[in-house]
C-alpha cells in the first residue's frame, strides 16, 4: 500500500534517478515532526488532546481525522497496557502523509493479538481497532521493543484512501517485519 | 464523585432501574473506575442502563469494562445495557460487533 511504501522512505523524490544500488532513505529523511513525546499511563488523555491539535494544524479534521486519532490512541494504550507501561510517539509529516509511530518497550510481537474478540470476551480488540481505523498497520520488532506505525494521507488521495471499514471486515492488509540485529 | 475531569457520570434510580448517565471522554485512564462504578450500580439494582448520550469518546477498555459489567449482570440475572449511543460511540461499539450485544433491550428513556 502507499502508505507503506512511504513509510520505508521508497517514495523520497531525492532520491529518484542517482544510480547504483536502491537505497531505501530513512524513514525520517525529509520530514516535518509535529509532535515527539514520552508518555506513560497518566499522559494518554493529554496527548491524545496534542495529536488531534497537531494533526488539525496540518489541516486533517473530520472523520479520518478521528479514526486516525483514535488507532493511535489504541497503539499507545498498548503500549502502556502490554509494552512496558511507557513509550514515545513521534508523528511526522512526509509530503502529505501523516505517519505516527509509538515506540515501545514490550518484549516482543509475537503474542499481540490482531484480530476482533468475541462479543463477550472484555479485551484484545485495541490492535485491531487500530488496524480497521488506520487501514493499515505495520509492526516492527526492535531488540529493545515494538515500534507500531500509522500512516494517514492529508489528501484523499485514490491511491492513497483506505476504505472505510465495514463491521466485521477484517481483509486489510497487514505487515508484520521483524527489524533483527544484523 | 469521580476525581478525572474528562468524564462524568450521575445515578439516577426509580421504579424502572437506575440509569447511569454518563459523559465527557473515557479512556484507559477511566475504564476502571468506571467498570467499578457500573459494578456497583449492578449489584445494587437488577436493572442498569447506560446512557450514553453525552459520552465524546471511547476506547477498547471502555468496551471491555462494559462486555465485562455484561457478563457479570448476565451470571447474576441483572439486566444491563446501553442507549442512546452516538457519533464515535456507536461506530466504534458498532465496528468492534458489541453494540447489538450491549444494546439495553427494554430501553428506559
Amino acid at each position: 500500500m502507499a502508505q507503506q511504501v512511504t513509510l520505508q522512505g521508497m517514495s523520497d523524490g531525492d532520491r529518484a534517478g542517482r544510480g547504483g544500488p536502491a537505497v531505501p532513505a530513512s524513514p525520517t529523511a525529509g520530514a516535518i515532526v509535529l509532535l515527539s513525546e514520552s508518555f506513560t499511563a497518566d499522559t494518554v488523555t493529554r496527548l491524545r488532546h496534542a495529536v488531534i491539535a497537531s494533526i488539525g494544524s496540518v489541516g486533517l479534521s473530520g472523520p479520518r481525522a478521528e479514526d486516525f486519532v483514535l488507532a493511535v490512541h489504541e497503539l499507545v494504550t498498548n503500549a502502556v497496557c502490554h509494552g512496558g507501561g511507557s513509550g514515545r510517539l513521534e508523528l511526522r509529516l512526509l509530503a502529505d502523509v501523516l505517519t505516527c509511530d509509538i515506540i515501545d518497550h514490550g518484549r516482543d510481537a509475537d503474542g499481540l493479538p490482531i484480530r476482533l474478540s468475541p462479543t463477550d470476551q472484555p479485551g484484545g480488540r485495541g490492535l485491531w481497532l487500530a488496524h480497521q481505523l488506520a487501514g493499515s498497520l505495520m509492526l516492527s520488532r526492535r531488540p529493545d521493543g515494538v515500534t507500531a506505525s500509522v500512516t494517514v494521507c492529508l489528501t484523499e488521495a485514490p491511491a492513497a484512501a483506505a476504505p472505510l471499514p465495514e463491521p466485521g471486515h477484517s481483509g486489510t492488509e497487514l505487515t508484520v517485519t521483524a527489524n533483527e540485529d544484523p | 464523585m469521580n476525581p478525572d475531569p474528562s468524564w462524568n457520570y450521575q445515578s439516577r434510580t426509580s421504579d424502572g432501574g437506575t440509569i447511569v448517565m454518563l459523559s465527557g471522554e473515557i479512556d484507559m485512564t477511566g475504564s476502571g473506575r468506571l467498570q467499578e462504578v457500573l459494578q456497583q450500580a449492578v449489584q445494587a439494582d437488577g436493572t442498569v442502563t447506560v446512557d450514553l448520550a453525552a459520552v465524546r469518546f471511547i476506547d477498547s477498555t471502555v468496551i471491555g469494562a462494559l462486555v465485562t459489567v455484561r457478563n457479570a449482570a448476565q451470571v447474576s440475572g441483572t439486566h444491563f445495557g446501553v442507549v442512546n449511543a452516538a457519533a464515535q460511540v456507536r461506530r466504534v461499539l458498532q465496528m468492534t460487533g458489541v453494540l447489538d450485544s450491549l444494546t439495553a433491550s427494554s430501553t428506559t428513556t
